[in-house]
């Protein structure tokens, strides 16, 4: 055979020629850990400032709520005390840069309604919050590749049926699930506890609750991305090589199918942060939920600011993990422009626009 | 060269000397096959033997993949497949469980697709794909794999080192593409090898490698079905043809038989548009007097992308009235020059005239009053249709200059007229583009092209999507409105049968520089550069099968 | 001129696989869709004029009837103040389709502004807007929500407000790239090659094909929407008290989980119901539009 004459550059219809996949270096990965860093910190730059005008923004008196809610008999010195010790007499530019220039050290102030340390408490509570969020987000994953897959593999009345769990699945209110939940499998079965005693199986349900909406989203997408990926020249011609349903399922098509669902799960990230404050409320778990109703009530800036702050992180974090797992099953990415954005639109991934 | 070259002598030549035919691999009797109740395919009697090549040629949609698919067991769902028989290597495979057919796929029977260009998962290393039908088929150990992937990479021309580096297809061109399809489906040795459409969208040059690594497969000792549109494809490189016209065969033999005399009409399009390669012109040929002032004029051209040079320093002369072909291989850089020269793509350096004009670069506003001057047609027009508007609202817009509200009701007969032009029907005015087919869909493109009365159309391979007989019907088309309207056209092509009808003057391009222009008939006939000469070579060897 | 038509399909067949399963089978909407149909008509009916489809006084209380399981005279039984639920879940109906209607406009309009701005604008604005979206998408909903109840007050029209800017920035990143990549179609190109004015292009090719899909995304935020307004009556920052509001008979039906089920399971299957018609309902007119 001739090589001379296959001499042509990687022919694409498209008149640009491709650029061949190099390996990133080292220095491409510090890059992108500072580009990431600096877009995390601006983030939480804004999210702080945002809390903090819309703090400001809530009526009520912070040194009446300091001192007890606006029904305590403060007398108007003891007002006057706390403003002062507080910096609340202070101009508004002092007061934000004070804020900020705390924030930076790490310091995040006392709760005005909790007298403790806003880090002590989101250490005790954030941990429940997040690892809800986490486990839920995990056996989201489990069950919508499940639904994908009875949905796709198993004949018209299997897809039939799963479609319309995972319709309903995708709009099912967490508050609701969960007192379903517990009156069907706590009281009435009794296979696990009602609310949260500390055991693992106290957390079945909660995780389960929190889980079942994003599930039902995440298969919607996925099964989108299976039917896709089902029509493609590829899996024609694995087949064509005789691989196996479950091959195909599994070497091809879900790899192809995951990719916008990694993105919104990054994007459901906060979505399911809200979901998992909903849900502790069913269950009784100390996460940040309890908190954080009465602290914006009560104008309790600090604590405010705080679960803010950790929230805006974890999403920074969980963007940044999103992009490194898209990296590692979609190698080409490493040869497209560095996505220093966060994350492009997968425009198939219609729908969920309160993934916050 | 003429195309008495790829003539009935050429091809009777080379079966003269017969190929040694072994057991029969591939045996259809009586083949129907219904997709939702409609009929798509019926009476189809074909048979295929260890180490010939049988090609199956027709238009799209006349049933041809349908067959090739029902061999495999690779029907479309709501396929109903019926056979008086269906044998695979002497066993009856009618009705056989998909759990069956899947240990037959790849170990007896190996299948090379349509679309190379996205056969392999963009997301797996090639290596694994090429590996695939061994790890489901045989018990190799995975060393052994790699070694077996290693041996078919090379007898296909690739890098053997691909078995385990981890490469995917996104680096690999269209006919590297192509080779490591075609490994992957022969790797574990199948008795047939069925290659749908195997060099659509390559250029001759690949096309040819592509065709030789099918004849090794061959040579190996087994037997080949090749599915394509286009007969003088594999009129130099099947034994026997059998031609499929509205889901049954209407005609078959040896190839030099039918190419020779055709009996079926259909065959005889097919034949028509395998010959058709030589100017039939019959407008007036500007002689040898004094050359007109140019129409459009570029110099010096240079674009690169991302540091890779795509074109450097073209310069190309368009006069009116006359053709300009521009040729080279894909990824030469042809594309990147038609664009510059519409200006959707600025140049790092050179410019382009109208009618000594500046052209490019230039702001688009201070371009946009001569628009009308110049037009374009793509190879996939498809996608330049707006989906809401209908085949009539596209030509009125097209006619109205976008100001079809102000001239509307004036326009419907102006509208019935450009249908007429290019030979479309105009009852398909309420149509949507969607559902022509492509050549309808290409007339109705060169008819928005001509609606402002252009003095230059620049033409991007216009008839490389469509099949053979359709660019036939197309380039006739051509011809007859270059004939009447003597509008100028740049016509950019890897295919030179096509480029060889059209044009008067002939630029060469290669690794984004002309490196040869001129008469057509002198370019192409007694090319000077070796690049030319290796494409001219290259198409006289698809044509010929050498 | 010969006038020969084209040796290729014969007029309307059909091109291959693809082309097939783009017909739907049924009618317009198919059997899913038509339910849905159904059950969001009966939604609307029951949020214009209550009183045709659910006796009673969705306010009067009977402290004697406190607590009645489901049966012929409460059809869902009744709730601790001895209200009858069902009354209560069928005015309800209003409360939820508005807001949650409502909130998908708020949200779709506003997202639907800055992702027009995002898409046509340079890379200055594009890049502002991003991060706007960005820092948005960091902030929980929930708390985004609260903020802005704790700032204006509960009620119905803060809710709306809340859960509309809590999404907006979910359409604005889809309306984003559905600009952008109809700016690069080669739809816009062709207009270009054509001479037509990037005005007319905008208008004629961009934003129809960047908002028809936005429409269809809508109708499934609808749903969502619904959801959480309820989420924030649960919490007792949506309407107050004793107004009928399904996410606050939830809370209501909470302490009373375990002895009177049916105060939260109608309320609770209300929500469902409502939020899977209109979704499906959605699904099944962005495949009618689809389609044609």
């Amino acid at each position: 055979m001739d090589r001379a004459l296959t001499g042509e550059p990687a022919g694409r219809p498209a008149p640009r020629p491709p650029r061949t996949g190099t390996r990133r270096g080292w220095s491409a990965w510090v890059l992108w850990g500072l580009r990431r860093a600096a877009g995390g910190i601006g983030v939480l730059w804004a999210v702080a400032t945002i809390v903090f005008v819309a703090i400001r923004l809530i009526p009520g008196d912070p040194a009446l709520a300091i001192l007890g809610g606006p029904g305590s008999q403060a007398s108007a010195e003891a007002v006057e005390a706390v403003r002062r010790e507080y910096g609340l007499d202070r101009p508004v530019l002092v007061q934000y840069a004070v804020f900020l220039g705390r924030l930076a050290t790490g310091h995040l102030g006392d709760s005005y309604a909790f007298r403790t340390p806003v880090s002590e408490l989101l250490a005790q509570q954030v941990p429940v919050t997040l690892t809800l969020a986490v486990a839920g987000l995990v056996v989201a994953w489990v069950l919508a590749i499940g639904a994908a897959w009875w949905s796709t593999q198993r004949g018209r009345i299997a897809a039939a049926l799963t479609g319309a769990i995972t319709v309903t699945a995708s709009v099912v209110p967490h508050f609701w699930l969960g007192s379903v939940l517990i009156v069907v499998f706590a009281s009435a079965l009794g296979w696990v506890p009602a609310v949260s005693d500390g055991s693992l199986r106290g957390w079945v349900l909660p995780v389960l609750t929190v889980a079942v909406p994003v599930a039902g989203y995440l298969a919607e997408t996925v099964r989108d991305g299976v039917v896709d990926a089902q029509r493609s020249a590829f899996a024609l011609a694995a087949r064509g090589r005789g691989e196996t349903r479950v091959g195909l399922f599994g070497r091809h098509l879900l790899r192809h199918a995951a990719l916008p669902g990694i993105a919104l799960s990054a994007w459901a990230f906060g979505s399911l942060v809200s979901g998992a404050v909903v849900v502790e409320s069913v269950f009784a778990l100390p996460g940040i939920g309890r908190a954080l109703v009465t602290a914006v009530t009560q104008r309790d800036m600090p604590l405010v600011a705080g679960i803010a702050l950790v929230s805006a992180a974890a999403y920074v974090v969980v963007l940044a993990v999103a992009d490194l797992v898209e990296r590692a099953v979609d190698p080409r990415t490493r040869d497209r422009r560095p996505a220093g954005r966060v994350g492009r639109v997968r425009v198939r991934t219609q729908g969920r626009v309160d993934a916050r | 060269m003429r195309s008495s070259e790829r003539g009935p002598d050429d091809v009777a030549g080379r079966t003269g000397a017969a190929r040694p035919v072994g057991a029969r691999v591939l045996d259809v009797r009586g083949l129907a096959v219904s997709i939702d109740g409609a009929t798509v395919v019926h009476g189809v009697d074909l048979h295929v033997d260890a180490g010939e090549c049988v090609a199956l040629v027709g238009a799209s949609g006349s049933g041809k993949t349908v067959t090739a698919r029902a061999v495999l067991g690779l029907s479309a769902a709501g396929a109903a497949v019926t056979a008086d028989r269906l044998d695979l290597v002497g066993s009856d495979v009618r009705g056989l469980a998909e759990r069956r057919w899947r240990r037959l796929r790849g170990s007896t029977v190996g299948y090379v697709g349509q679309e190379a260009l996205g056969a392999l998962d963009p997301l797996r290393p090639v290596g694994r794909e090429v590996a695939d039908a061994l790890r489901l088929h045989t018990d190799l150990r995975a060393a052994e794999r790699v070694d077996a992937v290693r041996a078919a990479l090379a007898g296909v021309g690739l890098d053997p080192a691909m078995a385990t580096d981890g490469r995917r297809s996104g680096t690999l061109s269209g006919g590297m593409r192509q080779r490591a399809l075609i490994a992957a489906a022969t790797v574990a040795s199948p008795a047939l090898v069925v290659a749908d459409e195997p060099t659509t969208a390559l250029d001759a040059a690949v096309a040819v490698t592509v065709m030789e690594q099918l004849r090794a497969v061959q040579d190996r000792g087994a037997g080949l079905l090749v599915i394509t549109h286009d007969l003088g494809l594999v009129a130099g490189w099947a034994d026997r043809v059998l031609v499929v016209d509205e889901g049954t065969v209407v005609e078959h033999g040896p190839v030099a038989e039918v190419f020779a005399a055709p009996q079926h009409p259909a065959t005889a399009a097919l034949v028509r548009a395998a010959r058709a390669d030589t100017r039939r012109a019959v407008g007036p040929v500007p002689g040898p007097g004094a050359p007109s002032a140019p129409l459009v004029e570029g110099s010096g051209l240079t674009r690169s992308f991302d540091g890779v040079p795509a074109a450097q320093d073209v310069s190309i002369t368009v006069r009116p009235g006359r053709v300009t072909g521009v040729i080279g291989a894909s990824g030469s850089g042809k594309t990147t020059v038609a664009r510059m020269l519409l200006g959707l793509e600025t140049p790092d350096a050179g410019t382009v005239t109208l009618d000594g004009d500046p052209w490019v670069p230039l702001p688009e506003r201070e371009r946009r009053a001569r628009r009308h001057r110049v037009a374009a047609v793509v190879q996939d027009p498809g996608a330049t249709f707006d989906e809401r508007w209908s085949v009539g609202r596209v030509l009125a817009d097209a006619l109205s200059r976008g100001q079809e509200r102000r001239a509307r009701g004036g326009l419907a007969d102006p509208v019935d007229a450009a249908l007429r032009q290019v030979g479309l029907d105009p009852e398909l005015r309420s149509r949507a583009p969607r559902t022509l087919s492509g050549g309808q869909r290409q007339r109705l493109a060169i008819a928005r092209a001509l609606a402002t009365s252009p003095e230059v159309v620049v033409l991007d391979e216009p008839v490389t999507a469509l099949d053979a007989t359709v660019q036939d019907a197309v380039l006739t088309l051509l011809e007859r409105l270059r004939d009447e309207t003597g509008v100028a056209m740049v016509f950019v092509s890897h295919d030179l049968r096509a480029v060889r009808r059209m044009a008067d003057e002939v630029l060469v391009v290669h690794d984004g520089r002309v490196v040869e222009q001129g008469p057509a008939e002198r370019v192409l006939g007694a090319p000077e550069h070796p690049a030319t000469a290796r494409l001219v070579d290259a198409a006289a060897r698809l044509a010929r099968g050498a | 001129m010969s006038g020969v038509l084209d040796p290729g399909l014969p007029a309307g067949a059909s091109e291959g696989r693809a082309r097939r399963s783009e017909r739907f089978r049924g009618g317009t909407l198919g059997p899913a869709g038509s339910v849905a149909a159904v059950v969001v008509a009966v939604a609307v009916l029951a949020a214009v004029w209550p009183a045709l489809l659910g006796g009673g006084d969705p306010l009067a209380v009977h402290p004697a009837d406190a607590l009645t399981p489901p049966g012929p005279a409460h059809p869902f039984g009744t709730d601790e103040s001895g209200r009858d639920v069902l009354a209560r879940v069928v005015a309800g109906t209003r409360a939820s389709l508005v807001v949650g209607v409502a909130a998908t406009l708020v949200g779709g309009l506003t997202g639907i502004l800055l992702g027009t701005l995002a898409g046509l604008g340079g890379r200055i604005v594009d890049a502002v807007v991003g991060r706007v979206t960005e820092v948005a998408f960091a902030l929980p909903l929930l708390l985004v929500a609260l903020v802005v109840i704790a700032v204006t007050g509960p009620g119905p029209v803060p809710a709306t407000l809340a859960v509309g800017f809590a999404t907006a920035p979910g359409y604005a990143r889809i309306v984003r790239g559905l600009v952008r990549s109809a700016r690069s179609s080669q739809v816009v190109e062709t207009a270009v090659l054509q001479g037509r004015s990037p005005g007319r292009i905008v208008f004629r090719h961009v934003l129809p094909a960047a908002l028809w899909p936005v429409v269809a995304v809508a109708t499934l935020g609808v749903g969502q929407a619904v959801v959480w307004a309820s989420a924030l009556s649960y919490l007792g920052v949506g309407t107050p008290p004793p107004a009928p509001e399904w996410g606050a008979m939830l809370a209501d039906g909470r302490t009373y989980l375990l002895t009177a089920p049916w105060m939260s399971t109608f309320p609770g299957l209300a929500i469902v119901v409502l939020a899977t018609a209109v979704t499906v309902l959605g699904r099944a007119v962005r495949r009618t539009g689809a389609v044609r």
